[in-house]
């Protein structure tokens, strides 16, 4: 049958005049479905042969093929059609054949490579050459196939419709993308295509990718995260606003032009310029490689006669509080961002200077005791005291606004959001002052020292932590207590809140907890369910995990929902006294001198800082006071930490270099 | 052509006529994976029932059938008489070749779990997208992929046209999976690119894209 077929085939082409229809043999088993009205049916045939030329390409959905598409090769057209000529004055000189033989070699070669108009068609071609080759001896088909390897290579990125080469380069990782820049021009116009880097961003920014376990920071965002950070993270549409206000540049300093963007329109009506999310994703991903190398720049300046005892970042300032009964707020070049001040007219010396020289804007003074804790709401700040008192500040103007007195010993926490203030005491109690109603109740249940308040304003809730080795979790709505969280044998020092979306996969270790402990927390978890289930509607904003650090020099991740104790990371060796953690890292410091940073998702250690480490030396041949001196606080940004000493001493490890 | 007599017992009651003319009978619920076919059935299925004695088809029909010939009467006979059931599509820009290797894809992934049209179409939401992205490619698919770039090229654009989002997806991927980790020169031998930059561009390119150098 197919040797039949061939011969008409070949038939076919001696008759290079008369059009092959490829169809003719086929087509009577051809059936269509709908039947046209005869009207419609004429006009049809009158356009019949267009038709034919633009539907039946012989190649799947073009016309030409990829080898001799005329879009694809432009430039080398000529080239290629030079190739051709050449190889064919090759032949007609070289081959060693008599001049009958040639003209039918030549006439052959002339209708076969035929392009327009009378071409063989694909099919038939392939009958030829399926008859060619079986002709052919190992030798020649091994050169063809050799041949084929180079020739059917095609290059699918420059040559697929763009939508589909930007949905495969949105498969890459971002290293791939950026070497598939460098290929050629056009790799590079579309491995650099906005919407490819949007997704890079949309993937990675303010969230671990589980594929390859990068997650970026957010930056400048960071203290708006926490305002914001109450709402469902996990939610697409708010982590598309995350990426657009990170783009928005308030500055329209280093912006470029942007034609394409997805959030262009929204950025436009604000009357802002957008970056391209390349540059986004790199100004990141710096950050994010620094801290995975641990390659950092640190800077250490006395900032108290007496320890200092908290500290915290805000709006580029950093807020101290000591046991020098005052609170003093610096101005951080290195906060900033340290390129700011990389003037390339000033010296290395002068750079160094510039950086290096923190600003001290302003010291408050009015406790009577050591500052214990600072914390903020929009901007005033809110500080507690060992005085037993709290005071609300304008700390632009250095003024105390109010006092708030009530506890009855030191006022060791303080957290707060919009109108309420909560506030844990050496009294054993936890207050919740109602700002506007100028209400304040007391939460009793702990039976020693409150060391941290947190209050998550979304659920109405507040968390607290104690010398009592216990968490507790309180419901302020109705000020009772809502739940008990047992597990650590110390003093749990801190509590750091988290609202993890629900894809975030944290590496437990529930199976080494004590089961005897585990019983207690689930008789908890059974009595705390049935509560729920009367306001479930609420139950998604609960934070979803708790983070604790406790004397007992273990770190520990509760999850809210359950009670129990998924992760315990050991390392330090003594007391941990006070941890920060965000999206991707937690850090610590503990009685053992040690700082450690660690990865959240799998609690894995990353850096191990010490003062008696060769490297840190360096940077303090001018202070060996500090040496040894034990870190009581510490505060985490997105691209650096601050720790504050016993000895007065602050230190700024800045990873965005 | 042998194709046709296989299958023609089961229950297939669509025939995907490939451009070559050759018929692939294949079962509705396989090729309902392709979302072209699949809105195409769905309206001449309203179109049958709203109006049977109208000729009033759809634009989308009409779209693919515009190669009609003049045996189109004969045809539309023929599928009058002999097989009612059967609803013929002709997919004209598509090769007999990949059609068939679609068709075998489609058998594969007949349990696959289907993926709501509904969420694929709609551009604005990436979590079904996102989703999909992170997946990696499974065994059966890199099998099925390997084959020359041609056929390769052709199975995307032709699933891109039947709007089959898994396949395309796969498809995408296999090519990801060829860039992925490779250096640009390794790239440019494997899709036979020509390096176009001059030698001080590709120095700045290089230097412009060091940062995400692995550590």
């Amino acid at each position: 049958m197919s040797l039949n077929k061939a011969k008409i085939s070949l038939y076919k082409i001696s008759e290079v005049d008369s059009p092959i229809n490829i169809d003719s043999s086929t087509n009577n088993k051809r059936k269509f479905y709908n039947k046209e009205t005869t009207s419609s049916k004429r006009l049809k045939t009158n356009t019949k042969y267009n038709m034919k030329d633009l539907v039946l390409p012989e190649f799947s959905l073009t016309r030409f093929c990829y080898r001799h598409n005329p879009n694809y090769h432009q430039p080398n057209n000529q080239d290629f059609q030079k190739d051709e000529d050449n190889l064919k004055d090759n032949i007609n000189s070289s081959l060693r054949v008599n001049d009958n033989q040639k003209d039918t070699v030549e006439n052959f070669i002339k209708i076969f490579t035929k392009q327009e108009g009378g071409s063989i068609g694909g099919h038939d071609k392939n009958m030829i050459l399926k008859i060619l080759m079986n002709s052919l001896c190992s030798p020649q088909l091994s050169f063809i196939s050799e041949t084929c390897q180079a020739l059917i290579k095609l290059d699918f990125i420059s040559t697929l419709p763009k939508e589909i080469s930007l949905k495969i380069l949105q498969y890459l990782d971002c290293q791939s993308l950026c070497v598939a820049s460098q290929v050629c021009k056009k790799w590079q116009m579309l491995a650099n295509d906005d919407t490819v880097w949007y997704f890079m961003c949309l993937q990675h920014i303010d969230k671990k990718c589980e594929k390859c376990g990068w997650g970026l920071p957010l930056l400048q965002m960071k203290n708006r995260r926490y305002i914001q950070e109450s709402k469902n993270s996990g939610d697409d549409t708010h982590r598309r606003d995350l990426l657009r206000d990170i783009n928005i540049i308030p500055f329209a300093g280093n912006s470029s032009p942007n034609s394409k963007n997805i959030t262009e329109e929204n950025a436009v009506n604000a009357g802002f310029q957008m970056r391209t999310w390349k540059t986004v994703y790199k100004e990141r991903y710096s950050v994010e490689k620094n801290w995975r190398t641990g390659n950092f720049k640190t800077l250490n300046f006395r900032g108290h006669l007496d320890s200092i005892l908290t500290l915290k970042m805000q709006f580029n300032l950093l807020f101290t509080g000591s046991y020098d009964n005052t609170i003093a707020i610096w101005n951080l070049p290195q906060l900033i961002k340290a390129s700011t001040v990389t003037d390339k007219t000033l010296s290395k010396a002068e750079k160094q200077k510039i950086n290096n020289t923190p600003q001290l804007l302003r010291r408050l003074t009015g406790h009577q005791d050591a500052i214990k804790a600072i914390s903020f709401n929009g901007t005033t700040l809110i500080t507690g005291s060992l005085d037993k008192t709290i005071k609300i500040w304008n700390f632009q103007t250095g003024q105390c606004i109010s006092t708030y007195r009530g506890h009855t010993d030191s006022v060791l926490s303080i957290d707060s959001n919009k109108s309420i203030i909560v506030s844990g005491s050496a009294d054993k109690t936890v207050r919740v002052w109602h700002v506007d109603l100028r209400t304040c109740f007391t939460l009793k249940g702990h039976s020693d020292w409150v060391n941290c308040v947190k209050l998550d304003y979304e659920s109405m809730t507040c968390f607290s932590c104690s010398d009592d080795h216990t968490i507790k979790m309180w419901d302020i709505k109705e000020n009772r207590l809502m739940k008990t969280f047992k597990g650590h044998v110390g003093q749990v020092q801190k509590i750091v809140l988290l609202h993890l979306a629900s894809d975030v996969n944290l590496t437990s270790d529930l199976d080494d907890c004590c089961p005897e402990v585990n019983s207690n927390i689930i008789e908890e978890c059974d009595k705390v369910d049935t509560e729920k289930n009367c306001d479930s509607e609420r139950e998604f904003k609960y934070p979803t995990h708790i983070v604790s650090c406790s004397l007992d020099s273990t770190i520990k991740i509760w999850d809210v929902k359950t009670g129990r104790c998924i992760r315990t990371q050991f390392g330090h060796v003594g007391g941990v006294w006070d941890i920060e953690c965000d999206n991707f890292r937690i850090i610590s410091c503990s009685r053992d001198r040690y700082t450690k940073v660690w990865d959240l998702q799998n609690g894995k250690l990353i850096l191990n800082f010490n003062d008696n480490d060769q490297k840190q030396n360096e940077n303090q041949n001018n202070n060996p006071s500090t040496n040894g001196a034990i870190k009581n606080c510490l505060d985490l940004g997105d691209s650096e930490f601050i720790t504050g000493d016993d000895a007065g001493f602050i230190k700024l490890y800045n990873f965005n270099i | 052509m042998s194709l046709e007599t296989g299958n023609e017992q089961s229950n297939a009651k669509i025939i995907l006529l490939s451009g070559e003319g050759i018929e692939h009978p294949v079962e509705e619920e396989l090729i309902n994976k392709s979302i072209l076919i699949n809105n195409l059935l769905q309206q001449t299925k309203e179109a049958k029932t709203s109006s049977s004695s109208t000729n009033a088809p759809s634009s989308l029909i009409d779209d693919i059938n515009d190669i009609d010939d003049e045996e189109d009467e004969v045809a539309s006979n023929v599928s009058g008489e002999a097989d009612q059931e059967n609803i013929v599509i002709p997919i004209p820009n598509v090769r007999s070749s990949i059609l068939t290797k679609i068709i075998k894809w489609l058998e594969h992934h007949k349990k696959d779990p289907v993926i709501s049209f509904s969420s694929s179409n709609n551009t604005s939401s990436t979590s079904t997208d996102d989703l999909r992205r992170t997946d990696p490619l499974d065994e059966w698919d890199k099998q099925f992929f390997t084959m020359d770039q041609e056929m390769m090229y052709e199975i995307i654009l032709a699933s891109n046209y039947l709007n089959i989002p898994q396949l395309l997806d796969s498809g995408c991927k296999m090519i990801a999976n060829m860039i992925r980790g490779k250096s640009a020169e390794e790239i440019r031998q494997i899709f036979n690119i020509e390096n176009d930059f001059t030698k001080e561009e590709e120095e700045a390119i290089r230097r412009e894209n060091e940062w995400a150098e692995q550590i």
